[in-house]
């Protein structure tokens, strides 16, 4: 999975990489910087972070632009440089002519010092705005953002997270064979939430490798065979009708149905003719013999 | 001729509107939310000039699928609609509404009964009486909708639509000093979508309509909201906006539903936005929750 984000392969319009100063995120945010600058035409690097010089020194910056946001991050020493108080968006468009056919990616490295010096919403507003509107004239591939969670509270990284679309946190890995673990949280566009913790290892040229997934599955002892047994099959009477048998049911009449013939007969029974039905009784003298088998008839 | 003041005690008459019924329980005038199931939850139906609070899910998928479920009731009723979001193009939602499925068959073929009648035993005393429909067709009220399938973009014109956007919200000067200015401008535009399509109750119009406003995601970071907060207290932007727009709709011949990002906030600050609203409907999705993730990995092994 971070395979496949880092290189591209699934789409992620905000990506937020969060890490901790015991599992740090900037070699993965190396990898994804190095994949985008294969495929986009510029990346734009906003660096608050001091220990972010680094990056120029790792990988490839010949079609990145790095803006220095943290030698006067308060902007104390009048520098024109970009500093925390100025807002990102006017000061990208400011300094880059961007024409509406570039593919662009910006990243920011770190979100924190943003969060700190302004605020939370302000932070969020901003990066929603890189990547949903063409606030800077074209479109915008991807915004990679790190940012460092245990520097914040809860309620300020629910925040960011809410806002970004992929959740990369970096923790200890599960295994000693990896050098990294992290949980991912991918929302795909469709509304799906994929979630998945990873081992990988990241080589010197920043590339994932080794990615494995650390299963928290339960295995559950299944009961018995699954076979269903049929409940019908061994019994001592029958439950099934054949054809014939069904066409035999269809033709009774049943008692509640209208039958010209039933209602006939019943009719012309009991007009005109009477039975008398005779139970003797036990004092009742009743005599074996015929009485009249004397006579001669 | 004499004329008496007397006058016979009558009920209130009751308006005709299209896509709305009285209640059967206190005569008040309901619409549906576009989800029948979830109007006999909530007695029947939306009361009109009430707001309707839907606290979303935690990725707010369903929370917005509902939303989207009630523009398209308004479609379906002719109702008017506006919609606002800040975190997504409320153009783009307005294209991504669920088609209808129209469920009226026509009047069923003649040789269809006669077959019904063959094929059904019934005891001969009963066969001569009437037949009865034991479900209603007419639905007027609450349709059902398919989600495989977007809405007729001709139909969704077809009514009085209009929304904002978070482009629109940020071209705001007004320093109001007792909410949070994005808040205070959504306000005002809804004040003047009232006056403006006449859905006061105080002005008089011949032929009724409804107004269905709908609010997606009101308080994410956005809308400049810090989870509720403003420094170390809570800000009270979020509760006057709520308070100031039941005020509005009491007196309208409209009703709201908001979505809001409530696991964002702290819970007692939700506590607070659930008493300014009428009715509350909190979503909970087992997308992306550790259980499902548990479960789902039993019936894999």
């Amino acid at each position: 999975m971070i395979g496949d984000l880092a290189k591209g392969q699934d789409k992620s319009n905000i990506v937020l990489i969060e890490d901790s100063s015991d599992y740090l995120g900037r070699g993965v945010l190396c990898s994804f910087i190095s994949s985008l600058a294969e495929r986009v035409d510029e990346v734009h690097i906003v660096c608050y972070d001091g220990r972010s010089r680094d990056i120029k020194s790792h990988i490839d910056v010949s079609r990145c632009k790095i803006y220095d946001g943290h030698s006067d991050i308060l902007n104390w020493n009048n520098t024109p440089s970009l500093n925390a108080t100025i807002d990102l968006i006017p000061f990208l468009i400011e300094k880059n002519n961007i024409h509406g056919n570039k593919k662009i990616a910006v990243v920011i490295d770190s979100l924190s010092q943003l969060i700190l010096y302004r605020s939370a919403s302000y932070t969020c507003q901003v990066i929603h705005k890189l990547a949903y509107t063409q606030c800077l004239g074209c479109e915008v591939e991807q915004v990679v953002c790190l940012l460092h969670e245990d520097l914040h509270d809860h309620m300020t990284s629910s925040l960011v997270e809410h806002t970004a679309s992929t959740i990369i946190k970096m923790k200890k890995p599960s295994t000693d064979q990896h050098t990294h673990g992290c949980d991912v949280f991918h929302k795909k566009i469709s509304g799906k939430i994929t979630q998945i913790s990873e081992n990988f290892s990241l080589t010197d040229n920043f590339e994932i490798k080794d990615v494995k997934e650390v299963s928290t599955v339960i295995s559950l002892q299944s009961s018995a065979d699954d076979s269903q047994v049929d409940p019908a099959a061994n019994l001592t009477f029958n439950l099934t009708l054949t054809d014939k048998e069904k066409k035999a049911r269809s033709q009774v009449k049943l008692p509640y149905t209208y039958d010209q013939q039933r209602q006939e007969d019943t009719l012309s029974k009991s007009v005109g003719e009477g039975k008398i039905f005779y139970q003797p009784d036990e004092i009742d003298d009743f005599d074996e013999e015929d009485p009249d088998d004397d006579l001669d008839i | 001729m004499t004329s008496t003041s007397f006058q016979k005690k009558s009920k209130a008459k009751i308006l005709q509107i299209p896509g709305a019924k009285p209640s059967l329980y206190n005569n008040q005038l309901l619409i549906s939310t576009g989800i029948p199931s979830l109007d006999s939850i909530i007695g029947g139906g939306v009361a009109v000039g009430t707001v309707f609070l839907l606290e979303e899910d935690a990725y707010g998928n369903y929370g917005r699928l509902m939303l989207k479920y009630f523009c398209s009731e308004a479609v379906m009723t002719g109702h008017s609609l506006h919609l606002t979001s800040a975190d997504r193009d409320p153009q783009q939602i307005l294209k991504e509404l669920p088609a209808p499925i129209i469920d009226d068959p026509g009047p069923p073929p003649e040789d269809a009964t006669n077959q019904s009648d063959e094929h059904m035993k019934i005891a001969w005393r009963y066969q001569h009486l009437p037949k009865y429909q034991s479900n209603p067709t007419s639905i007027k009220f609450g349709h059902y909708y398919d989600l495989t399938k977007t809405m007729d973009p001709d139909l969704t014109n077809s009514i009085d639509h209009s929304t904002i956007s978070e482009a629109d919200l940020c071209t705001c000067f007004s320093s109001s000093t007792s909410m949070n200015e994005k808040y205070a401008l959504l306000l005002e535009k809804i004040k003047q979508k009232i006056d403006d399509g006449k859905f006061s109750t105080t002005t008089q119009h011949d032929k009724r309509n409804i107004l269905r406003i709908g609010i997606h995601s009101l308080g994410s970071p956005q809308w400049g909201e810090n989870g509720g907060m403003k420094g170390e207290n809570f800000d009270s932007s979020l509760p006057r906006f709520l308070y100031g727009c039941r005020a509005l709709l009491r007196s309208a011949f409209a009703v709201m539903m908001i979505t809001v990002p409530s696991h964002l906030f702290q819970p007692a600050y939700v506590g607070r936005l659930r008493k300014l609203c009428d009715t509350v409907i909190q979503l909970e999705s087992f997308a992306g929750s550790e259980k499902i993730l548990l479960v789902k990995n039993i019936m894999v092994c």
